[in-house]
């Protein structure tokens, strides 16, 4: 979820800055398999969130990310060694998407538990982004956790009621589960539209805002690097 | 309503709710892909959610953009996700022309939405469009690393060039099917609450 007040202390970048880092490890990772150096480049990337994260002061999560990461890294291992056929074949499967996903989906997390709602919009709005795209995008990335919340919540009440895939009412899961998912993001739809109204949201005028975006010496040294390793993951 | 008339904030609120909607649902049933044929599987049943979705979605659907913008939106998401740039085009392209057949008839009437949310499933051939022509060389090699051998050999037999156009179209058709019982749910369960 983005963050709603500004945070204090750690390294603080310029969201653009952010976001070509993001564009970095995306093509680190996912591009891996085409170029020359692309071997060194990938462990490199995979290790970008985990410095991010630490220099920004959200220790924990690096830990967790780190030792997350050297397990499954070491279960894939593993798995070539000593086990065949199907169950090989999951496990490693299973590693390859972690493995993969693990790093962007830590770098987004990253990205959204640094910046605030209005530094995103601030920033998209120097790029020349029109609100098009930027707001349903802003929509979007807070609504997610959201939906994640609601939806356990209701495979809980279904639960209860014994609408799960083993139990004897599974003809009904479809509508029982979607129908209300839908139903409070419907209401959900309806808060946030007013909530924009009352902003002031529609009333046609540039949207202003107080937060400070601006390259330093850290952001310029950042996106050099990350420019660079884009190149080199596409050099032949 | 006329549908020229521009998008305002309540409209693009809308497009990032339901399309955030649209992804989590489609997110949860992509998980159980890791199965081989449950790859193949999953396409249709995919669509057929989703095409749930898209119905709800286009009933509050009014002006023109709004579903060329979850397109694009849904396609940065799978860029995001390490998908080729022409993935997004591909969701882009699809999301225009749902717009295109829902303004027709000025977004009134529900034939064109079922049609539209079958349209903008096609979003998911994007999606696996890595699996064949050109990029599939690229893409197999990567799976091995990963997959294992076992894994891509059973996902190549699946998967010759022509399956495309077979997914196209199944995809389609589910995602009309899906959109159709969607109708069906949206009026027991929202006209009558006088929500959609």
């Amino acid at each position: 979820m983005f963050l709603s007040g500004e945070r204090r202390g750690g390294l603080k970048l310029d969201p653009r800055t952010k976001l070509i880092l993001f564009l970095a490890v995306i093509v680190g990772v996912f591009m891996n398999n085409s170029g020359k150096y692309t071997e060194y480049v990938f462990p490199v990337m995979c290790a970008v969130p985990v410095l991010m994260m630490a220099f920004s002061g959200l220790y924990k999560r690096a830990g967790t990310y780190t030792l997350v990461f050297i397990a499954f890294y070491m279960l894939q291992k593993w798995s070539l060694g000593h086990t065949s056929g199907i169950l090989r074949s999951f496990i490693s499967l299973n590693c390859y998407v972690v493995l993969r996903f693990f790093p962007t989906a830590m770098m987004g997390l990253y990205f959204m538990s640094t910046t605030t709602v209005s530094e995103f919009m601030a920033a998209m709005q120097r790029m020349r982004v029109t609100d098009k795209i930027t707001i349903p995008m802003a929509v979007m990335f807070r609504f997610f956790p959201t939906l994640m919340e609601e939806m356990r919540a209701i495979n809980d009440s279904m639960k209860m009621r014994g609408i799960t895939l083993g139990g004897n009412k599974a003809s009904q899961i479809l509508e029982y589960r979607i129908v209300p998912l839908m139903m409070c993001s419907v209401n959900i739809g309806e808060e946030l539209s007013q909530a924009a109204l009352t902003r002031g949201l529609e009333a046609g005028f540039k949207r202003t805002n107080c937060c400070r975006i601006g390259f330093g010496p850290a952001d310029y040294f950042i996106i050099l690097m990350s420019i660079a390793s884009i190149i080199l993951t596409g050099v032949k | 309503m006329k549908s020229t008339e521009k998008l305002n904030a309540r409209d693009l609120i809308n497009v990032g709710l339901y399309t955030a909607l649209y992804f989590v649902i489609q997110f949860m049933l992509a998980m159980t892909g890791f199965i081989p044929i449950m790859m193949v599987v999953m396409v249709p049943v995919n669509s057929f959610i989703g095409g749930i979705v898209w119905m709800l979605y286009f009933s509050k659907v009014k002006k023109f953009g709004m579903a060329t913008l979850s397109g694009i939106l849904i396609g940065i998401l799978i860029f995001l996700m390490g998908r080729p740039l022409m993935s997004l085009i591909i969701c882009a392209l699809v999301g225009l022309i749902a717009d295109l057949v829902m303004k027709r008839d000025e977004y009134r009437s529900k034939s064109s939405r079922t049609i539209a949310a079958g349209v903008l499933s096609l979003w998911s051939a994007g999606m696996s469009l890595p699996m064949f022509f050109g990029y599939r060389e690229n893409y197999m090699a990567s799976l091995v690393a990963g997959y294992g051998q076992e894994y891509v050999d059973t996902l190549s037999k699946l998967m010759p060039d022509w399956m495309f156009f077979v997914l196209i179209v199944a995809i389609f058709i589910f995602g009309v099917l899906g959109a159709r019982f969607g109708g069906k749910l949206l009026k027991k369960h929202f006209e009558r609450a006088g929500i959609a």
